[in-house]
């Protein structure tokens, strides 16, 4: 029976459900058993599977990221869970040349069904080492997939899809949509969610609101920026169209250009950083594609600075509805 | 090692000064962060917003190191480091007015809580785990090749002993003969991990073997012996001797950071930690010793508490920075 | 009979909380190990389960400032 879950929750009971299916799913991370997670995504794991198959690590990144490279090689489906996006830094070499190009570099020898999941955002003055997206990043380089949930039901089935997936799929979730009480959330976020397993599929956008007058491609809690933005501009005649692109390898291309080449206007809405991004990416798309649009796309994205810390700093920056309404006005 | 009655009265005042002012103002702060953030916790509410790790209980580790440094001497600290600044003197009132994320802030409001920087005091911290060492040892570097006598501390916590970064930087401090002296503040938590289930040796101090540079563990209830431990391997260090570790035992008398409920955290280990507080052990070592009387640490504390009420008042008076200015200094040299 | 629900011992420290959703209704049939309430205190959210199955009659409404150890519903069995 559905009922009403927050994202994190959702998370976890994806994970406990995959760990009752396969004995070879297992987790690691730093404060995932007792603490059940900094964003709760793993919580209550520990006391339905023990601390063999829930990892607390110490904060060796290197070892424990790349430890899932070498337990994938053996047929074992490692979740590793790195608290903030923003903390990749340290173990990069064993994602991005590593996890990312084993299965390529082999010829196919060996797979990697690795399962790296990681809290992004900002929004509550956490500053430039904790409020990071940084999915571009690694969207950038090849053999990486990257999904980013915006609602619990598309956290748990993509999650479980990731699982399942023999690829490394890189799993994003958005600290502002878990549901947490202590970290804001739009109610949105919290949705119906199935008892039982199912899966979304990778590599699928969402069109969340149908409009004519202009599309709006966002993910995570900027979906929710650009639905309000589109609920305001309605009032005013405006019909925008909202895709929430759930994947960003593989990119749902042929959704992008389905719903431009019908509203001929396209904003993008990006909480990463703006240059050699997703909105960059998302506009190529369009142009390689000749499709015409009526006007020049818009991106409203992260200005390239690094996350301030002082509030009024870092609303001045940060995308969010007014200025998704300000960017739609401008291009109709 | 020298008793007590051998270090200079002014000096030892000068410690429980320094170890005072920590903690009142750390308590100050916790009560500021409160603030709007009752009876639901609201991260992003409140005159502080974003996360905030108190240092509570590790005075006597800042205090004890920062009491041999010159302001010329760097000190790299970590997200928890608000008692470090102090004790290596960064101006109080523009570290709150940052922490409060006001204009007058040591950076405008752009750094915030885990990133203060003081180049005046060559402080500076970050919010990743084991970012410190290597920094100091560039530190080092440039001391060396510059001919300069200034060192440099690292500090991190037990946690960040099991960072690549580590032992990296230890063994290129020890091949190089760099003036760095490591300091691992052991609290025995990385966040909810205890660091007997993190860490493979008992004593952090004794890595300082693998890379063949001295390893001293000290015991962080006793200030003054932190103080001695400090001061041998920052004189080793000033005299060319090279890098030295130095592991001091403390207690988080707070959680990991506030709105932490410690669930994870056994009573026992929480009431310990009240007990082996370095601020009161060392008032009652210099008050059962007859070092001070009670009215001049009477005094001493009223000093503190003028002086963190300024800070807070500076930066509750002070304003915001304009949105604008989110936009500029990304690079040197223009905007 | 009355069986109590209560707020279980999540901080160390005497801290409160709130509850941040009740997901059934005062006067509801609830089943023993069901999930009836989720807390939280401090950064921690905790779902509380049903001690017995029976009606349930909410004591403490959401949003609501609560304590460790306190009674927040009762269920009639």
């Amino acid at each position: 029976m559905p009922r009403k879950l927050p994202m994190y929750k959702a998370i976890s009971e994806a994970i406990a459900q995959e760990m009752e299916r396969d004995e070879n799913v297992f987790v690691m991370g730093e404060d995932i058993g007792a603490y059940g997670g900094i964003f709760g995504a793993t919580s209550g794991l520990l006391e339905k599977f023990g601390p063999e198959r829930v990892k607390d690590t110490p904060i060796s990144e290197s070892a424990f990221i790349g430890a899932a490279l070498g337990a994938a090689s053996k047929g074992m489906r490692p979740i590793v869970e790195l608290m903030f996006v923003d903390f990749f830094g340290v173990a990069m070499d064993q994602i991005y040349n590593h996890i990312a190009k084993a299965h390529y570099m082999s010829g196919g020898q060996v797979k990697m069904p690795v399962v790296i999941m990681t809290a992004m955002g900002g929004g509550y003055s956490d500053a430039a080492q904790h409020s990071q997206c940084l999915y571009g990043l690694f969207a950038h380089v090849p053999g990486l997939k990257i999904v980013i949930p915006s609602n619990s039901y598309d956290a748990k089935g993509l999650m479980i899809s990731a699982i399942r997936d023999d690829n490394p799929v890189m799993y994003f979730f958005h600290k502002g949509l878990m549901g947490l009480g202590w970290m804001p959330s739009p109610p949105e976020a919290a949705v119906e969610v199935p008892e039982e397993p199912y899966t979304v599929p990778i590599g699928e956008a969402k069109i969340v609101r149908e409009g004519d007058d202009v599309t709006i491609v966002a993910v995570a809690k900027m979906v929710y920026e650009a639905l309000w933005a589109a609920e305001e501009l309605e009032k005013e005649g405006i019909s925008a169209e909202v895709i929430d692109l759930r994947t960003l390898v593989p990119l749902d291309r042929k959704a992008i250009l389905d719903s431009v080449k019908k509203t001929g206007r396209l904003v993008v809405v990006d909480e990463d950083y703006r240059s050699y991004g997703m909105s960059g990416e998302v506009i190529a798309t369009v142009v390689e594609n000749g499709v015409s649009l009526e006007v020049p796309p818009v991106r409203i994205a992260y200005p390239d600075v690094p996350v301030p810390y002082s509030r009024v700093l870092e609303r001045y920056v940060l995308p969010d509805k007014e200025k998704i309404i300000n960017a739609v006005k401008t291009i109709i | 090692m020298a008793k007590l009655e051998e270090i200079p009265k002014e000096t030892l005042l000068e410690i429980y000064k320094r170890m005072h002012k920590i903690r009142t103002y750390e308590e100050t702060l916790a009560e500021w962060y409160y603030k709007e953030k009752s009876p639901r916790f609201d991260i992003s509410a409140g005159p502080i917003p974003g996360e905030l790790h108190l240092s509570s209980g590790q005075e006597s580790a800042a205090v004890g190191v920062c009491m041999h440094l010159k302001p010329e001497d760097a000190l790299i600290g970590t997200h928890r480091a608000h008692h470090f600044a102090i004790a290596k003197g960064v101006d109080l009132k523009k570290m709150t007015a940052e922490i409060f994320g006001k204009a007058t802030g040591l950076s405008g409001g752009k750094g915030g809580h885990m990133h203060l920087f003081d180049a005046k005091y060559n402080f500076s911290c970050s919010g990743i785990v084991g970012a410190s060492f290597p920094q100091a040892v560039g530190v080092g570097i440039a001391a060396k090749l510059k001919g300069e006598d200034y060192v440099a501390v690292a500090v991190g916590g037990d946690g960040a002993a099991n960072q690549g970064t580590f032992h990296e930087a230890l063994n290129l401090a020890a091949i190089w003969k760099l003036p760095v002296i490591f300091v691992i503040e052991d609290n025995s938590w990385a966040i909810s991990v205890p660091k007997e289930k993190s860490t493979a040796v008992s004593k952090n101090s004794e890595r300082a073997a693998a890379y063949g540079i001295p390893g001293v563990s000290v015991d962080g209830m006793d200030v003054i012996a932190v103080y001695e431990v400090a001061k041998e391997a920052i004189e080793r260090a000033r005299r060319g001797e090279g890098p030295s570790l130095i592991e001091i035992k403390v207690y988080r008398l707070r959680g990991h950071f506030e709105g932490d409920p410690q669930h994870y955290r056994p009573k026992e280990d929480l009431e310990l930690a009240k007990q082996k507080d370095p601020l009161l052990n060392f008032e009652k070592m210099l008050l059962e010793k007859g070092i001070v009387t009670e009215e001049e640490l009477n005094k001493i504390k009223e000093e503190n508490i003028k002086e963190v009420q300024e800070a807070i008042d500076f930066a509750v008076n002070s304003p915001y920075p304009e949105p604008e200015e989110a936009l500029k200094g990304v690079f040197a040299g223009g905007e | 009979m009355e069986v109590e629900v209560k707020v279980p011992r999540i901080s160390q420290e005497d801290k409160t909380g709130v509850i941040n959703q009740w997901y059934k209704h005062d006067g509801d049939h609830v089943e023993e190990g069901e999930e009836i309430a989720e807390i939280m205190i401090e950064k921690i959210t905790e779902t509380i389960r049903a001690p017995a199955s029976g009606r349930l009659k909410i004591l403490v409404p959401e949003n609501e400032e609560i304590a460790q150890g306190q009674v927040i519903a009762l269920i009639e069995v």
